[in-house]
């Protein structure tokens, strides 16, 4: 793999739109995963991760070998996303309103399909609790299992930032989690007694 | 219970960092008496669980070939705008010598006559060197075409005929763009 990567890298930086294509192939996952963690949209995250991809094309040129292909093809990702993000927020759409494509991950039947659904919703509420740049190092540290400095590196930030980010996201994750199971909780109990309360 | 007094036991659930012995039992001593504490360990731990189970989401199928399309579009756009900028920039051009030519020209369309003669005894210069220069250079050749034996004419034709090739071959490569397939 590692020396396929290589020679399509060589074929893509002579200009070899085939060489670009595997590469496409072999790291559509990895980044279009990263644009939905990071977008929480499908076309978004379709959209934002052929964006990547292009602009990767174009500047594969000056693509450093010492450094991962995997962690320079995120780091593109990732700054695009974050740019997305922001320019999301001077138009605020509303959850309900973004429209939802269906996912490749072929589910076995609708019950497995709704329960992973529920799951990536949960994981998704948590993680749009976080500024863009420590969703990012979240989704690299968690998905990728990327070291403090290659997200550093990835993401233009110090050793020192990158912990007291991942600190941070961490306590607001956890909250977050605390506070919905809370109304879970508060929501069932009510449930509950409006069950048991005699009907007049 | 005040915040401050969960600082400590806080940071230490929240770390990625390894913590002493001796503050891992502080911290298991606090979570057996501070429900606070206790709810946000487990949470985290929930947490962790969920982002590492969490599957890697891929594409909807054929995602190659729309980038191949998305790039085929980046070309085509990026060309529109080369041509735009081109004539832009030509008409432009055309546009400043034409004032610059008019500024140039405007005495000689108030009084055009001494300008005529100028224009025509210039014309007339010139093709008097021209029929000079066309009377040496044939010369010139009859000279060569006796001393250069036909081989070498030959050579000669044939290279230069090569040269027009590879020129036509570079110009076609130039103007067409490349073809992208999977």
């Amino acid at each position: 793999m590692q020396e396929d990567e290589s020679l399509w890298i060589v074929k893509a930086q002579r200009g070899d739109p085939e060489g670009f294509t595997n590469l496409v192939e072999a790291y559509q996952s990895p980044v279009y995963n990263l644009c939905y963690r990071m977008l929480n949209n499908a076309g978004e995250a379709e959209d934002a991760a052929q964006e990547t991809f292009l602009r990767a094309y174009l500047s594969i040129k000056r693509y450093d070998k010492e450094r991962p292909f995997a962690t320079w093809l995120l780091s593109i990702a990732a700054h695009y996303c974050i740019d997305q993000i922001r320019k999301r927020r001077m138009s605020i759409v509303s959850m309900e309103d973004m429209p939802y494509l269906e996912l490749s991950d072929d589910a076995p039947g609708p019950e497995s399909a709704a329960s992973r659904n529920e799951e990536r919703q949960r994981i998704q509420a948590i993680l749009d609790v976080l500024n863009p740049v420590d969703r990012a190092a979240v989704v690299m540290y968690y998905w990728y299992d990327y070291s403090y400095e290659e997200i550093g590196r990835s993401l233009d930030l110090s050793l020192s930032a990158v912990k007291s980010r991942l600190h941070r996201a961490r306590r607001s994750m956890a909250t977050e989690w605390d506070q919905r199971e809370q109304r879970i909780l508060i929501e069932a109990r009510e449930n509950h007694g409006t069950l048991k309360s005699p009907a007049f | 219970m005040a915040h401050s007094n969960h600082q400590p036991f806080e940071d230490w659930i929240f770390s990625q960092d390894a913590i002493s012995r001796e503050d891992k039992l502080r911290l298991r001593d606090h979570l057996q008496y501070c429900p606070d504490c206790q709810r946000l360990s487990g949470a985290m731990q929930e947490v962790e669980f969920s982002l590492k189970a969490a599957l890697e989401l891929s594409p909807p199928t054929g995602f190659s070939n729309r980038w191949l399309e998305r790039l085929a579009e980046h070309r085509l756009r990026q060309q529109r705008v080369q041509t735009i900028s081109f004539f832009l920039i030509s008409f432009a051009t055309a546009a400043v010598l034409t004032i610059l030519f008019a500024i140039l020209l405007q005495p000689a369309i108030r009084t055009p006559y001494p300008y005529l003669l100028a224009v025509a005894y210039q014309l007339a210069s010139i093709l008097i060197y021209m029929n000079r220069f066309a009377s040496a250079g044939i010369t010139v050749y009859r000279t060569v075409f006796k001393l250069i034996p036909p081989v070498v004419w030959i050579s000669l034709a044939i290279g230069l005929a090569a040269s027009a090739v590879i020129w036509i071959a570079a110009l076609r490569k130039l103007v067409c763009p490349r073809r992208i397939t999977l």
